[in-house]
């Protein structure tokens, strides 16, 4: 898991932090034919605040790029 | 106001002279987040602003006022740089480098963020409250305590890409929002050969 977690592209699996606090995260595995989004979670009483929306573009454009 | 000849510019070597120790040294060293060596001027906490009963003069308030306030070192720009020793371990270069800093998103917060940056300025700005009036001067007196211990700092979101240190927090907050006992990553990995595996 750990070579897994170094080989793998880091804009696929992208972050949002508060400090040093995780409030998002999307995790989004790239098939040769087509993206799919994992997991897609924001933390309770973050809502509303685009880190969903933005998450999510960041690993679709990537996903997009690669293609 | 000064005029603008007498405003002290930043003097940029005083600066250099001051400047942390070279990132090896400071991440290894035990003391690193206890002793911020990031120090470009005088600190003002709000118990400064609090204790100081008397006005302040014009003077005072124009020094306050062109001189900049020192910002910890853990949360500077610089510690995003070469890394600090923080609570959970050592964030390094690569944590929050800009290989992997996507974007820093200071428009959008939550609602009660917002509200608590309010508060916390209001308190910093007036100062103090009416001193002595029973009740409500000693809840005023615990929230100032409570604001003057924590020294509450604004931040903005960071979107940065998946790393190691972020593995528990990010495990946590899948189990929370889907179902207890998610293994994220290694759900991820089968899901992926699975669907590679059938897309073959």
């Amino acid at each position: 898991m750990t070579a897994a977690l170094d080989d793998f592209p880091e804009t696929y699996t992208v972050v949002a932090m508060y400090k040093r606090l995780v409030v998002g995260v999307a995790i989004i595995s790239p098939p040769p034919d087509e993206a799919y989004i994992t997991y897609l979670a924001v933390k309770s009483g973050w809502e509303n605040s685009g880190i969903a929306q933005y998450v999510c573009f960041r690993g679709i454009v990537s996903a997009l790029y690669v293609r | 106001m000064h005029p603008v000849h007498e405003l002290k510019a930043l003097d940029a070597r005083a600066a250099l002279k001051s400047f942390p120790e070279f990132p090896s040294n400071r991440i290894h060293s035990p003391t690193a987040s206890a002793t911020p060596a990031f120090t470009l001027g005088p600190t003002y906490s709000a118990a400064d602003l609090i204790s100081n009963s008397k006005t302040p003069s014009i003077k005072d308030a124009e020094d306050n006022a062109f001189t900049p306030i020192t910002t910890p070192y853990e949360n500077s720009f610089a510690s995003r740089l070469y890394g600090f020793v923080g609570t959970t371990g050592i964030f390094t270069t690569s944590s929050y480098g800009q290989r992997n800093l996507l974007y820093c998103d200071w428009d959008n917060k939550p609602p009660w963020v917002v509200l608590l940056e309010d508060i916390h300025a209001h308190y910093r700005v007036k100062g103090y409250l009416q001193p002595n009036c029973g009740f409500a001067s000693s809840i005023h007196a615990r929230i100032r305590e409570t604001i003057d211990s924590t020294s509450y700092i604004a931040a903005s979101i960071h979107y940065v890409g998946l790393q190691r240190w972020h593995l528990n927090q990010v495990y946590d907050l899948l189990e929370t929002v889907f179902w207890p006992g998610i293994d994220g990553m290694r759900d991820f990995f089968e899901v992926n050969g699975v669907y590679s595996h059938r897309l073959k």
